[in-house]
């Protein structure tokens, strides 16, 4: 699989990097770097293939990185991010069963104001969540630990989530973005498969949370802001939502943009909005849809196999 | 036991009421057409027995199980499956992908599938555009992948919406031999359609539905000529 080898060729490259930039603070960008990556590759199994636009991905993040930061020290790492992907799960559940059912634009505008609710739990639980000083913790690994820990990460999201996109799953979310009615008269649970990609989305954007509050050290109620969701959206739409890859090359992309403007502070809004409506204007379909060569039908999984 | 039996249907909007208690039934077997004019409650009938809108009152059995309340996908696993009007492909998947969507079991496609979807697109005539995607395709075309993707469902009961509807002279001949062809193979069908000569060819039984009620059942020639049906398309009174 052609897209994939080269996913695996540039997470190789990217392995190279503290070879040749070693400085810390180079490793923190590329650290944030590849959890977006992550963030973005799963909100794209949302609302690129399940065509469910998904307005707070920072839920998920901060439910992780909250998860992690508050088992930190209490647990083994491992088990913290365990906990982060499980929280973030059943946050995914606990919104999404009874909201899944409503019509599109209503289930994004919950999206839009679950992270604020859950802001507001954070204050109003200060004694566990520390409030607006929020948690500070020990990284279970040094940066370099951190930055390969990270592009595994990246690179499992992007693999799995990826060839789940090119199987049955994603055939289906896809029919089901193109239209819902039609595949419920076509006998799809149109539900359950929103459902699933809700919660694989929640799931791998959460054990990202969790590798967030290590490499920062500290979880603030910030992790939940819109700044997040919109860059995390940013980046799926420059990068080409529904291939997985396309916003992995966006979160690359606007990372490093946004880090090339560490000047200027608060022009990074203005940033990714004008990174957004140049996309939408030229590139409607990202970086992956000017890339592919021509308008080539979403063959069934039978073909895919034997490609 | 009829195959689908529907009584009391009843079925209100707001202020309209789109069927006031429709009962029918169809043996299976059967080809039974559905007419009336526009706003008789046609297309409600067809989304209240496939499980889009939910009725007021009535009930809709299928092999003597009562589905009415199923949702939509369910009633097509009970063996119940419709096309729609206006057809709606999936329009950035391929021809061949709209039935692998339906197909039921879980796991990879195996050898069976690939020969089963492609013995469905045979039977529709669209085996040459099996990974065109379902946008390319002519009005004729979508209209049979609409049945395909229907058929791929392996129903026991076809609901056609107007399947002849914006087709001109040259596909409806092919489109009224694959349902005469359907129906011979024993499939179950129930048409909704206003092309009389297409239907009358098509079916030994019709209903007439007006306001939501049936005003007439039988065989097509004496409908068409029934007074109430004539009254109620020309609006004489």
């Amino acid at each position: 699989m052609r897209a994939e080898a080269g996913v695996v060729a540039a997470a190789a490259l990217l392995a190279l990097a503290p070879l040749a930039l070693g400085n810390p603070y180079v490793l923190l960008i590329l650290i944030l770097a590849n959890l977006y990556v992550g963030f973005a590759a799963s909100w794209d199994i949302l609302a690129g293939y399940a065509g469910q636009f998904n307005f707070g991905q920072a839920l998920f993040v901060g439910a992780g990185a909250y998860a992690a930061g508050f088992l930190a020290g209490r647990l083994p790492a491992v088990l913290g991010l365990a906990a982060a992907a499980l929280v973030a799960a059943g946050l995914a559940l606990l919104i999404g069963l009874p909201c899944l059912r409503l019509r599109h634009a209503y289930l994004s505008l919950v999206t839009l104001v679950a992270p604020l609710i859950l802001e507001r739990l954070v204050f109003t639980f200060r004694g566990i969540t520390g409030g607006e000083y929020g948690i500070t913790l020990e990284p279970f690994a040094g940066r370099l630990g951190l930055f390969y820990i990270t592009l595994a990460y990246a690179l499992g999201t992007v693999l799995i989530l990826h060839r789940l996109g090119r199987g049955r799953l994603g055939l289906t979310l896809l029919a089901i973005r193109e239209d819902d009615v039609a595949a419920q008269a076509a006998g799809v649970a149109i539900v359950r498969y929103k459902l699933a990609a809700f919660v694989l989305c929640a799931a791998f954007a959460g054990v990202g949370g969790g590798l967030y509050a290590h490499a920062l050290g500290a979880v603030a109620p910030v992790a939940f802001s819109l700044d997040v969701s919109f860059a995390i959206i940013a980046m799926g739409a420059v990068g080409g939502m529904g291939t997985i890859i396309g916003p992995a090359l966006g979160a690359y992309g606007l990372t490093l943009a946004g880090e090339s403007l560490r000047g200027v502070e608060h022009a990074r809004g203005i940033l990714y909005a004008a990174i957004l409506l140049a996309a939408v204007l030229f590139l409607p379909d990202g970086i992956m849809g000017a890339l592919a060569a021509r308008r080539t039908a979403v063959q069934a999984t039978a073909v895919k196999a034997s490609a | 036991m009829a195959l689908l039996e529907v009584n009391g249907l009843t079925k209100r909007f707001r202020g309209v009421t789109a069927l006031d208690g429709v009962s029918l039934q169809v043996e299976a077997g059967e080809a039974v057409g559905i007419m009336g004019p526009n706003g008789a409650g046609k297309t409600t009938l067809y989304n209240v027995v496939s499980g889009f809108v939910a009725a007021d009152a009535g009930s809709v059995r299928l092999r003597g199980e009562e589905i009415a309340g199923l949702s939509p996908n369910r009633v097509v696993a009970k063996g119940l499956a419709r096309t729609f009007q206006v057809p709606r492909p999936f329009r950035r998947l391929s021809v061949a992908a709209h039935l692998e969507v339906v197909r039921p079991a879980g796991g990879a496609p195996t050898d069976r599938d690939r020969t089963a979807t492609e013995a469905v697109l045979a039977l529709v005539g669209l085996g040459g555009k099996a990974n065109e995607a379902a946008g390319t395709l002519s009005q004729g075309e979508l209209k049979r992948l609409e049945v395909a993707r229907a058929l791929a469902a392996r129903p026991s009961l076809l609901l056609l919406d107007e399947p002849f509807a914006g087709l001109g002279p040259a596909e409806i001949p092919g489109l009224s031999a694959l349902l005469r062809r359907l129906h011979g193979e024993g499939m179950t069908l129930l048409i909704v359609e206003h092309k009389l000569r297409e239907l009358m060819a098509l079916v030994q039984r019709v209903v007439v539905l007006d306001y939501g009620c049936v005003i007439a059942q039988g065989p097509p020639e004496g409908v068409v000529r029934d007074p109430r049906v004539l009254a109620a398309y020309l609006g004489t009174t």
